[in-house]
């Protein structure tokens, strides 16, 4: 009798125990991860405001500091991505009311954290294939005191001995990091919105071989009005987040080096290009896809949409022409003063939409070049449209441009059952492989039952186009997507792309894959990285803007490429908490500190300075 | 599980039956414990016992403030050991040993519960939570009255067992008014719950009081119907409440109201003043006058500094539109001669909300004069942002929508209030430079394709940014 009694005693004490332990384990607050040392960087900006970075490296991170200065130590490669902290601004009315019930009214401790705004930061993450630490965050460099940038866009590919030009969306500020120094970073400048007084709402950069770079303010002047440029021409603007837009040279110290009207100086079609305010000179000037050929000497930027009027006033239409169709080319030949050479209206393709916003033409969101130098041109996406354009030629007075892919056919492959068209599917990130074979497509995809009730959604995928042929074709390229079959089943010209690969991403959020980055380095047999043109891997990002009702799973994931342009998710790639392929950006803490989820925006390979030829 | 503190101060929110029932039974689990390990005699079982008691009590509570958590943890962990005590009496009969520890437990449980009825406002009224407490005091006086039976006798089992049959009835009366919500505090804006409707009670004192329903649909407040207000968001109603406790009908709700009986202080005359009164509480200051009655020097300054930037972008005419309440005359007083002539470049509006949200809804659209149209402090409100945004309107901050004053109004405010101008200046006299602030939506897709936008903040799916450093 004795024996079971002690049994049940011990039971009942380790349950006691267990019961008092949870309830102190999860009243006590966790501290910020041990061992993280901190490394602050700052400068004054223009209006005298003390801007500040602040590194919070890993023991990890510190291994590799030490090792290099010692000089041993592998190389690393690593993945940087530019992420802002969710808060209660980022809550929406679903997620409250589908709050899951739990003994106590409590959400998710990393959801609790996330009430007050917290700093933004780019995360540096270990991408070296093999290393122990691959996938590992091993620096959280935030900054400060801006809070709630909205942290967007940075370049699209990293170059030797540039900065990284990193673009608040909502807080209208541009950061320049230096990256010569990883895992560890510091600031070289920052661009306020008192220094682009001609333009709001920055998107992306594409950086220069001086290492400056251009910057699309996609959102008019920060007051309505005039507003004079650096080129000493006048545009009246309907204000912040309005029209015109601007694209913006900014020095490697964060200065505003130029800022160049998007629109021309007379008026576009005012049907077309509808203004909210009416502007005296209507523009569909609101640039966001960024890319340059500097040795053709052009710039070529695709509008989006004027984007504080989407949503427009509730008694009035709304007006599917906010979404942009237009793609603009600039003569770079003066750098300091980008001559606007052509506005093209992307065509309207065979689809007939019963929401004329999901026509094909609408919200050209991304621009890619080419970038041999026998080929001239140019790609453009539709994020409500869900179609590629293509021009051959980005030189020309004139460019012509034509639908050469509709999401669709990628879609359908995936998705046998898609019953509805790539209308309104999020096609983001688009991007040329450097050697001009292949063009990569994030899609966020559209979301089930969102045209009615027996749409099955656009698949949420990445995708490879073979364009080999097409650039072959050169100006006589006859792929063109015109008939609703090739909607379907892609384009019957022989020229047209053809998908090498896709990728499904599974996700059930209101976002998707909206970003990426293609893998420009490889390890070389000298222990050195250099700079190649052969992509073996991207990586993407799953967030859009929490605040627009689209937001994502908050995962950066690594995907291989192969030879011939087929994808496959890196399941080595894992998330050191979860050890879930993927690297997940929810999480309670951070080397920073207990700060709950972030939004990982976009992303970019980068290797240090000295680790790379 | 731990404790977790409500939004501060106001009602404590009732719990789901499910939650409720699982605490109960964490309770009554946690007399089990107890009751066996105070079958042995040893120090260290009395202890763990204590320990046991202890941790279920925080795992069973959610309080408003550290008071109330304090109390509460006391309260639940001296029934669970007076509870124990009991049963381990019904088995052991060792009076000399475990009565003394019943009756410290029993003491605990009376003076945690009179400290938490004062606290939870309790009075002899007909509220179910003040009838649910008498019960459950009556039971005490029960179990206590058995309890001092049993020690003179020293021998009965069945004066246990009946002991414990009490205070088994008197746990569930306790878990029961969680269920429940406790009467309201007096002469503070009430935010308590009809059903499933969130409501606010402005300012709860005898005579005219506003109510806000965070719903679209229009409903019944006492009788009367509900209707929206420009510039706020959910259905008001504009109610009369007599002195002391009273029930308000919320559709076919009840709501708890205690106005009090001072009727010192201002009458809400609108929304705005509604949202002050609300700033005001969450800091646990008082309101001497609805923000339309003056125009405040914050106010004024931030009035003088847009205008003096205007006319330094050499916008020469600014012309000021208000209405006829006081504010808005003391600022079109102030800034005569200050908005220049000729052709209007710019307008500033200086009313009250509804007059703003008229004039907005005028300028909607495409007839805004080129250099804009810019907003008095006290107009930062949300839905007047939203709804007519196509104006592209901007603001004179006095204050830092971002800074961290703003982050602890926006914390404490309700889920579901909106923030505003006039609540934040009710809230902290925390002031910043003079910054002009743009508004943009930034719902950057189709609003039909139904996807849920952002709630929280000053400007839900949308972003206020400063647009001048101005020292």
């Amino acid at each position: 009798m004795q024996a079971p009694l002690r049994r049940r005693r011990a039971k009942v004490l380790a349950l006691a125990s267990a019961m008092v332990a949870g309830g102190l384990a999860v009243s006590a607050s966790q501290p910020a991860e041990a061992g993280v040392t901190t490394l602050l960087s700052s400068i004054k900006a223009s209006n005298g405001q003390t801007i500040t970075v602040t590194n919070h490296l890993t023991k990890a991170a510190q291994s590799t500091i030490s090792a290099k200065a010692a000089g041993a130590g592998a190389r690393k490669e690593y993945l940087l991505v530019w992420a802002g902290d969710a808060n209660i601004s980022d809550t929406t009315g679903a997620e409250i009311k589908n709050t899951p019930l739990a003994v106590n009214p409590v959400r998710a401790l990393n959801i609790d954290t996330d009430a007050l705004p917290a700093p933004d930061f780019l995360a540096v993450i270990d991408a070296t294939k093999g290393s122990a630490d691959y996938g590992k965050v091993v620096n959280t460099a935030t900054v400060g005191p801006l809070v709630e940038n909205e942290p967007h866009h940075m370049q699209y590919i990293y170059n030797k001995g540039d900065k990284i030009f990193a673009g608040g969306l909502f807080s209208d500020t541009t950061y320049v990091f230096d990256v010569a120094k990883l895992p560890a970073l510091t600031l070289s400048g920052a661009n306020l919105p008192t220094d682009t007084l001609c333009g709001s709402i920055p998107d992306a950069y594409w950086v220069l071989k001086d290492h400056t770079a251009y910057g699309t303010y996609m959102g008019g002047p920060d007051a309505p009005g005039p507003c004079v440029y650096s080129n000493g021409e006048t545009r009246i603007g309907n204000g912040f987040g309005g029209s015109p837009g601007e694209i913006v040279r900014i020095g490697t110290d964060g200065k505003t080096l130029s800022e160049t009207p998007a629109a021309l100086s007379t008026s576009e079609d005012p049907v077309d290009c509808i203004n909210y305010p009416v502007l005296p000179q209507a523009t569909c000037a609101n640039p966001h896809g960024i890319q340059v050929r500097e040795d053709l000497g052009v710039l070529v930027a695709s509008d989006y949409a004027e984007p504080r009027n989407i949503v427009l006033d509730p008694v009035k239409p709304q007006d599917a022409n906010i979404f942009r169709d237009t793609v603009r080319t600039f003569s770079i030949k003066d750098k300091n003063n980008p001559k606007l050479i052509s506005v093209a209206h992307m065509p309207n393709g065979p689809r007939v939409e019963r929401n004329p916003g999901h026509e094909e033409p609408r919200g050209i969101m991304e621009t890619t070049v080419t970038n041999l130098p026998g080929h001239k041109g140019a790609f453009a996406s539709s994020m409500c449209g869900g179609v590629i354009y293509y021009t051959p030629d980005i030189t020309a007075a004139k460019p012509v441009w034509r639908e050469v892919f509709d999401d669709t056919t990628a879609a359908k492959r995936l998705n046998p059952d898609t019953v509805e068209g790539g209308g309104c599917d999020g096609g983001g990130w688009v991007q040329t492989s450097l050697d001009d074979k292949y063009l990569y497509h994030a899609v966020i995809g559209r979301g089930p039952l969102s045209l009615d009730s027996y749409d099955t959604g656009g698949a949420k995928m990445v995708y490879t186009l073979d364009i080999r042929k097409l650039l072959a074709a050169g100006t006589s390229t006859t792929c063109s997507v015109n008939t609703i079959r090739e909607v379907w089943d892609g384009g019957n010209e022989p020229d047209c792309p053809t998908l090498a690969g896709d990728l499904a991403i599974k996700d059930l959020t209101s976002g998707g894959p909206h970003w990426g980055t293609l893998d420009n380095f490889a390890l070389a047999g000298d222990g050195f990285y250099h700079q190649t043109t052969d992509v073996t891997r991207i990586a993407i990002s799953n967030y859009f803007v929490a605040r627009s009702g689209v937001d994502g799973n908050h995962r950066v994931c690594m995907i291989d490429v192969s030879p011939t342009g087929g994808l496959t998710l890196d399941s080595t790639f894992r998330d050191e908490n979860e050890g879930t392929p993927c690297v997940d950006f929810n999480r309670s803490t951070w080397p920073h500190g207990k700060y709950g989820n972030a939004k990982p925006h976009s992303e970019l390979f980068v290797v240090a300075d000295a680790d790379l030829k | 599980m731990a404790v977790v503190l409500a939004h501060d101060g106001h009602v404590v929110p009732t719990l789901p039956v499910s939650v409720v029932a699982i605490r109960w039974l964490v309770l009554l689990l946690a007399a089990l414990v107890v009751a066996a390990l105070l079958r042995r005699t040893t120090k260290s079982s009395v202890a763990v016992a204590g320990v046991v008691a202890v941790g279920s009590g925080i795992a069973a509570t959610s309080a408003s403030t550290w008071t109330f958590a304090l109390v509460s943890v006391t309260h639940r962990a001296a029934a669970a050991l007076w509870l124990g005590a009991v049963l381990a009496l019904a088995v052991t009969r060792s009076w000399r040993r475990l009565a003394p520890l019943g009756m410290v437990a029993a003491t605990a449980v009376a003076v945690s519960g009179f400290v938490q009825a004062r606290l939870d406002r309790v009075g002899l009224d007909a509220f179910a939570f003040d009838q649910l407490v008498l019960a459950k005091a009556l039971l005490f006086a029960l179990a206590c009255s058995l309890g001092l039976q049993g020690i003179r006798r020293a021998a009965s089992g069945r004066l246990v067992l009946l002991e414990s049959a009490v205070l088994f009835v008197a746990t569930v009366a306790g878990s029961a008014l969680t269920l429940l919500p406790s009467p309201p505090k007096v002469g503070v804006p009430l935010v308590s719950a009809a059903g499933p409707l969130q409501v606010t009670v402005v300012p709860q004192r005898p005579g005219l009081n506003l109510v806000h329903v965070y719903t679209d649909v229009p409903l019944l407040i006492d009788g009367q119907r509900t209707t929206t207000y420009p510039g706020a968001s959910g259905q008001w109603a504009r109610i009369t409440l007599p002195a002391g406790r009273s029930e308000v009908r919320v559709g076919n709700r009840t709501l708890l109201v205690d106005a009090g009986h001072s009727t010192a202080g201002p009458v809400p005359d609108g929304p705005e003043c509604a949202s002050a009164f609300l700033g005001a509480s969450l800091a646990h200051r008082a309101l001497r006058s609805c923000p339309s009655s003056a125009l405040s020097v914050q106010d004024r300054h931030a009035l003088e500094t847009l205008t003096g930037w205007l006319k330094a972008r050499g916008v020469m005419h600014v012309q000021v539109l208000g209405d006829s309440t006081p504010r808005s005359k003391q600022a079109a007083s102030a800034l005569t001669g200050k908005g220049g002539t000729g052709t209007v470049g710019a307008v500033l509006l200086t009313g009250s909300w509804d007059t703003a949200a008229r004039q907005l809804a005028a300028l909607s659209g495409r007839a805004v004069p080129r250099d804009g149209v810019y907003l008095a402090p006290w107009l930062l409100s949300a839905p007047l942002l939203s709804s007519y945004s196509t104006t592209a309107p901007l603001l004179a901050l006095p204050f830092d929508p971002h800074g961290s004053a703003a982050r602890r109004y926006l914390v404490r405010l309700p889920a579901g209030e909106t923030p505003t101008g006039s609540g934040y200046a009710a809230f902290t006299s925390a002031q910043a430079a003079v910054q002009i602030w743009a508004t943009a939506p930034v719902s950057i897709f189709p609003k039909d394709l139904g996807h849920a936008h952002a709630t929280a903040g000053w400007f839900p799916g949308g972003t206020l940014t400063a647009v001048t450093f101005l020292r």
